[in-house]
């Protein structure tokens, strides 16, 4: 049990990483860019939840 | 980053092209402006954030007319702000170039290399990473910060700066994302035979956030009244601690009143004592003659002869009655002998008169060894009808003395503030309850959106097309809920770090021994060593506000190699003060002078005349690396006007020329 929620916590901070990461790039060269800084957060999410679904 | 150089060309008030350059020199680390009011401190400053951000301060006027109006007169469209910077050992140069409004510009930033200049390709990033834009508008002080501590937005203010130079935009854009993509994901769950209930669930969710959202930002400002309350009630508490000096008065008005009442007491008792003892000690005193008199006319009867001690009659009478002397010879009545010891019967004395001379002696006696006695008794009184009449001074001083400290004061202003004070803690307790009902209802509505987040969890998982949607949604929240916990731990010990800077500089510069609470939703005070909050006044607001951007900047310099991927890293930057002492009195405006150049490493400090006092200058004088003087022209000619001159190291300055060739501002070194 506890090994599956480390690797939770695992995976959820890699997901964290790339949101990070996103709002890096967007924070530096592409403010003012809501719409599209949000549809690739939607695709980081979606890539995280398909192998479980 | 270290500024070198400042150009401006038809910038707001600069006509043509200006330049300063700035001290550069660590020991000499400030640059001082000297500039009267609507002479460019502000365009000044606000051409620095132009220029690396594209921006002004949100009270930079007409923000949108940045070309000099006589340049436009001239023909000229356009205007521009240069900024030369070192910066990791690398030089460069900023230049923002505008076509008339404050959006319509063009920003480029050069790298220098042995004058050889590389354009950068991504400026805003490069600008970004040398100092990020949030924590810019806290290196360029224009008086914002002064007012950040009043009013019923400064814990979100407070608040603000500190993610700000935490660099926590990052962290704070993916939570709102992961919000709104939480709904969106929620709102795209498909229909199904449960999208009915699903659909009013959801709804529900959406209406249980709002009310949420509501209940918080009603609780936030009404713990921001309860703050404004708590400081008039410190305000009343101050006042009415003067006005207690008062209350002082008073009480020791009653109590040398008690005082003189008593000792007026123990005068008159005093003085009956005093009565009394001359009368029961006068006889000792005025019978000292008589009683040394009587003595010696006792001595000398006695040895006259006249008191007959070695004859008594009784004795002579036996002898006389025995016929026999008491040397053994016959007395015959009749004869020689007979008659001559019946002689002695003249002479001598009864036990009567023997025992009367006795008492008389006695009586004496006593006098003598009272008489001894008596001027001490009658010096005792006497300290102590002196003693109370001396007490009896004092207190009448004591009070002469009260009254005119009270003459002054109004009792009834005093009992009003009372009852304003008794007034407004009511309404912070009721406000205090406000404030329990609104978290009960916060917590009633989470709970019942966790009890719907279930239920449509469930029916989700009923529906295999719902499934991933809600997965989806899940994950959003927990990541968010994550990065929540994660802000609030950052800020925290963020917190700790100012809190401690703060009241640092607080004992350096302030006169008053307090302490800077700042509790976790950012509500900001000042208490006393008890725990007893203090209020502000205008000037240590102005402190406070300056002790908070130096401890920004301090926080920032820690942070600039902070190696937290989520958050920015801080920086060093040149900190611009504008009109820095404005609020405060000769003596906290020269401990802040002193406290100024270790405020940062590099300071450009505007000041006016009247800030540029002389303990000021006298605190700054060794750290000034360069000194300037803003000078305003005008095309108008004087008139009547004075002429404006002051002295620079003995040299005079007219910093207001009239009929001048252009309206504006320009820099004139001061010789050092």
């Amino acid at each position: 049990m506890t090994d599956t929620n480390s690797d939770a916590d695992q995976a959820q901070s890699r997901v964290i990483e790339q949101i990070v990461e996103l709002q890096r790039e967007f924070y530096f060269e592409n403010k003012g860019k809501d719409t599209e800084r949000r549809r690739r957060l939607r695709d980081i999410i979606e890539r995280a939840t398909s192998g479980e679904s | 980053m270290w500024l070198q150089q400042i150009i401006l060309s038809d910038f707001r008030c600069f006509f043509g092209e200006h330049s300063i350059e700035l001290s550069q020199n660590p020991e000499q680390n400030v640059t001082l402006i000297h500039a009267e009011n609507g002479v460019g401190k502000t365009t000044l400053l606000n051409a620095l954030l132009w220029c690396f951000y594209g921006e002004t301060t949100a009270k930079f006027e007409k923000r949108d007319e940045l070309v000099n109006y006589d340049a436009l007169a001239a023909g000229r469209r356009h205007a521009y702000v240069e900024v030369l910077f070192e910066h990791g050992d690398k030089r460069y140069r900023a230049r923002r170039y505008t076509r008339g409004g404050s959006t319509d510009n063009d920003f480029t930033i050069m790298r220098i290399d042995d004058g050889h200049h590389e354009r950068l390709p991504n400026p805003d990033t490069f600008i970004n990473t040398v100092i990020p834009k949030g924590m810019a508008g806290h290196f360029l002080f224009d008086g914002e910060h002064a007012e950040v501590f009043l009013g019923e937005d400064n814990r979100g203010s407070i608040r603000r700066a500190v993610q700000d130079i935490l660099g926590c935009s990052l962290i704070k854009t993916a939570i709102a994302d992961l919000g709104e993509t939480a709904t969106y994901y929620r709102k795209q769950m498909p229909a199904s035979k449960a999208s009915a209930s699903m659909d009013t669930i959801s709804s529900r969710i959406d209406a249980l956030t709002t009310q949420i959202q509501q209940a918080n930002d009603a609780r936030e400002g009404l713990i921001g009244e309860i703050e404004i309350i708590d400081q008039q009630v410190a305000d009343i508490e101050d006042k009415l601690r003067n006005s207690a000096g008062a209350a002082q008065l008073q009480t020791r008005r009653d109590k040398a009143v008690g005082e003189l009442a008593r000792s007026r007491k123990r005068e008159a008792d005093a003085q009956s004592d005093l009565l009394k003892c001359l009368g029961d000690n006068g006889r000792f005193l005025v019978s000292t003659r008589i009683t040394e008199v009587a003595m010696d006319h006792l001595d000398q009867e006695e040895t006259k002869g006249k008191i007959p001690s070695p004859y008594n009659e009784e004795f002579v009478t036996d002898l006389l009655e025995m016929e026999r002397c008491i040397c053994g010879a016959e007395l015959k009545p009749g004869s020689h002998s007979y008659e001559l010891v019946a002689s002695h019967l003249e002479k001598a004395a009864n036990a009567t008169l023997r025992s009367r001379i006795g008492k008389v002696r006695a009586q004496l006696s006593q006098l003598k060894v009272e008489r001894g006695k008596a001027p001490g008794r009658l010096e005792t009184a006497h300290q102590r009808l002196a003693d109370a009449r001396q007490d009896i001074s004092r207190h009448e001083a004591d009070l002469a003395e009260i009254s005119e400290a009270l003459a002054g004061i109004n009792f009834d202003e005093i009992a009003e503030r009372e009852a304003k004070r008794n007034e407004l803690r009511k309404l912070a307790n009721a406000k205090r309850i406000q404030v329990g009902e609104m978290q009960s209802r916060i917590e009633r509505a989470e709970g019942e959106k966790a009890t719907s987040e279930r239920d449509l969890r469930k029916l989700a998982d009923e529906d295999a097309g719902a499934r991933v949607f809600m997965k989806r949604y899940t994950l959003c929240e927990t990541l968010k809920g994550r990065l929540e916990r994660e802000l609030v731990d950052e800020e925290k010990a963020a917190r700790s770090v100012l809190r401690h800077s703060i009241t640092d500089i607080l004992e350096k510069t302030s006169r008053k021994a307090f302490k800077l609470q700042m509790t976790e939703d950012y509500g900001i005070s000042l208490v006393n060593q008890s725990g007893t909050q203090l209020p502000k006044s205008s000037g240590e607001n102005q402190l406070l506000g300056l002790a908070f951007t130096a401890a920004l900047v301090e926080f920032a310099r820690l942070r600039q190699n902070a190696e937290d991927y989520r958050l920015l890293r801080g920086t060093v930057a040149p900190l611009v003060l504008d009109s820095p002492f404005g609020q405060l009195d000769e003596d906290y405006r020269r401990t802040t002078a002193e406290h100024v150049p270790q405020m940062a490493g590099q300071v450009v400090l505007m000041v006016s005349k009247s800030q540029a006092s002389g303990g000021v200058m006298d605190a700054l004088r060794d750290r000034i690396g360069k000194e300037f003087v803003l000078v305003r022209h005008n095309k108008a000619s004087r008139g009547e006007r004075p002429p404006e001159i002051r002295q620079f190291n003995g040299v005079d300055e007219e910093t207001a020329v009239f009929d001048a060739a252009f309206d504006g501002s320009t820099f004139v070194e001061v010789t050092r």
